[in-house]
């Protein structure tokens, strides 16, 4: 059954879900407000589990993740978005924190 | 990890490295580099005691620390792989097997978990069906592509 909204996204507030789960629920502009408050979250709480902890790495990475991602795209056998979506911004961000 | 090596340009990093790898004490270190201790202690703790820190800003000097004491590559993580679904491994943590891969020290690997390739697969984008890496290495820059062995893909 798929979880009432407002409660799945107190259960993602409290970091009961996974952050990379929700990504694909971000559809509107106050879902990513929210989803980047749980980043925010993140980061305060597991700095040590990120990838790129500082402001400039995680900035590059972000960078290369937007420069690369029509490979991430292709390896998945779909189209590269012209016109990024909610959700594809929250990938962007999200992908920052581990990209390599 | 990235404060301290911003702070010390590359010859003086390797310098302080060749003299950990030596046993030399930070004291000892300190005056011959011309640097204070905690420098030295700072160093040695972002370099030597966190093998992620070491090999995400410091890959030349990982590798060539692997290359003189290849037992170190046992203190490492594994390398969480997985198989796409063109039949390919991939890895997910890549830094460290170009690092050992450049040591010439063999990996050890695991498969990753299910969440693991979930949580992770936003990294996965090679367009070169995972046979080279770009490395995004901190003061360096971009360095070229890497080939991979055909073990690991990334």
């Amino acid at each position: 059954m798929a979880p009432n909204t407002a409660s799945y996204l107190d259960l993602l507030r409290f970091n009961l879900v996974p952050l990379w789960q929700e990504i694909d629920s971000v559809r509107s502009r106050e879902d990513l407000a929210r989803f980047v408050s749980s980043l925010a979250s993140d980061a305060r709480t597991s700095l040590d589990a990120w990838e790129n902890p500082t402001v400039e790495r995680y900035l590059e990475a972000l960078r290369a993740w937007i420069t690369d991602m029509p490979g991430y795209f292709q390896n998945r056998h779909q189209e590269t978005p012209t016109v990024p979506s909610w959700s594809l911004i929250a990938a962007m961000l999200y992908a920052a924190r581990i990209y390599e | 990890m990235g404060s301290v090596a911003n702070h010390l340009k590359m010859a003086d990093r390797q310098r302080i490295h060749a003299l950990l790898e030596l046993g030399w004490s930070h004291r000892r270190i300190a005056r011959e580099a011309g640097v204070d201790r905690e420098t030295v202690a700072r160093y040695a703790r972002a370099g030597l005691s966190n093998p992620a820190n070491l090999i995400v800003g410091e890959k030349p000097s990982t590798s060539n620390e692997l290359s003189a004491n290849p037992r170190k590559a046992a203190s490492l993580p594994p390398l969480r792989i997985f198989q796409h679904d063109d039949g390919n491994l991939y890895s997910l943590d890549n830094r460290r097997l170009v690092a050992l891969q450049q040591a010439g020290v063999m990996a050890r690997f695991q498969w990753a978990t299910p969440e693991e390739i979930a949580s992770e697969s936003w990294k996965v984008t090679t367009p070169t069906n995972g046979l080279s890496v770009q490395l995004r290495i901190p003061e360096l820059g971009m360095a070229p592509p890497q080939a991979l062995t055909e073990a690991a893909h990334g």
